[in-house]
């Protein structure tokens, strides 16, 4: 029997999370065979494109048959997925020859951890500096918050690969860029060594400056606490993470930071993360020297 | 002495990273009163690396010790930042 799963109009994760809940509770029903129907879609966005695509990987991993019907390239959300290469990646083949990824992505890719560091350097942030038109030395705390979301990810995961997908608003100077793995999440990490009630509360503590899983013995708990404090201090932008049914969104407002949580809405396997940063707000390191002073 | 560290690892992002470079650096200050580590080429570091390179000297020596012995030189902002801050805060923990 074939489990139809009509995708909401409004194509992104949080709308996503809870039809997977529905459909699939936390991942422990997988039918045989799952169709997605794209033909109510309306508008695609990144963590949409990510989310269908790792569960699509994952549902196929586990022995289910995944097909898409509904799919009329002509429509503007299926040639924004086309042209995001996620037809080619889950059928083969993409639905028109003449699709090709836009200048204002980065197209969906399956990134293994050992290859997400020399992706960071010689595509993301070449390709920003170029979209955005601020030198590549300046983006150098948001190269390394990509390599902190990557080297934390890579602590809450039992598989190598994770995907990502970014996207340039030109208009706005800004930029969105979506991360997410399929592993056991940050709140079953959290909670062998705390015992914190909701999933919401567990990916906050995580963010503490300090508080480490010791996943490996060298951490010491400051790579999520830099990802946050430079995105929201030194990046203009905010952070949605997305782990079990919990949400947390960081954010700043004036000069303090906000922290909004959300427990319930929706099943949410393994970790995303949606990032969102603004190039016009950084400021340029001018008189730089390479001098240091303890 | 001076530890070039784009000789010994490609980029800093990692705890492996970080142990190579360690390595050479707790050697050189075993070896001679300063040690000079030169950032050229690199980019940005990651928290990662700066535990495993540098804040892993703390167990060897104490802080006072380690601003009057090592150097960093042809560090951008990011870098200088992270190194600093990560070994002040865990300075501070082991006091």
């Amino acid at each position: 029997m074939v489990c139809r799963v009509i995708l909401p109009r409004q194509f992104r994760a949080p709308e996503l999370f809870p039809q997977v809940q529905r459909e699939f509770g936390r991942l422990e029903r997988i039918p045989n065979h799952v169709q997605f129907d794209f033909s109510q879609l309306q508008f695609a966005r990144p963590s949409g494109v990510v989310f269908l695509s790792n569960l699509t990987r994952y549902l196929r991993r586990n022995g289910c048959r995944v097909t898409y019907c509904g799919l009329d390239p002509s429509r503007d959300p299926i040639a924004y997925m086309d042209d995001s290469l996620f037809f080619e990646q889950h059928c083969g083949r993409r639905l028109l020859d003449s699709s090709q990824p836009r200048p204002t992505t980065r197209p969906l890719m399956e990134i293994r951890h050992t290859e997400v560091h020399g992706w960071i350097g010689f595509q993301l942030i070449p390709w920003l500096s170029a979209s955005s038109g601020v030198p590549e030395t300046e983006l150098a705390e948001f190269r390394t918050c990509m390599s902190e979301l990557f080297n934390n990810i890579q602590d809450h995961t039992e598989y190598d690969v994770g995907s990502v997908f970014a996207q340039w608003y030109p208009q706005e100077h800004k930029l969105e860029i979506v991360v997410a793995d399929f592993g056991s999440g940050i709140p079953r990490t959290v909670r062998t060594v705390e015992a914190i009630d909701s999933d919401a509360n567990a990916i906050l503590r995580s963010f503490d400056e300090g508080f480490s899983a010791k996943s490996r013995p060298t951490n010491r708990g400051a790579g999520l606490h830099y990802l946050r404090q430079n995105v929201l201090d030194n990046l203009g932008g905010n952070l949605r993470v997305h782990s079990g049914s919990g949400v947390v969104r960081f954010e700043k407002n004036g000069n303090s930071h906000q922290v909004k949580l959300c427990e319930g809405s929706g099943f949410c396997p393994g970790t995303m993360v949606e990032l969102e940063i603004r190039t016009d707000r950084i400021e340029f390191d001018e008189v730089n020297d390479g001098s240091f002073e303890w | 002495m001076v530890v070039v560290v784009k000789d010994l690892v490609s980029s800093c992002d990692t705890n492996y990273d970080g142990m190579v470079v360690h390595k050479h650096v707790l050697s050189a200050l075993h070896g001679t009163d300063s040690v000079v580590v030169d950032f050229s080429g690199i980019p940005n570091v990651t928290s990662s690396f700066v535990n495993c390179a540098f804040v892993a000297l703390l167990q060897d020596f104490d802080f006072a010790q380690i601003r009057s012995r090592l150097h960093l030189q042809n560090v951008n902002r990011q870098i200088g930042n992270l190194v600093r801050d990560r070994m002040k805060k865990e300075a501070a923990t082991v006091a």
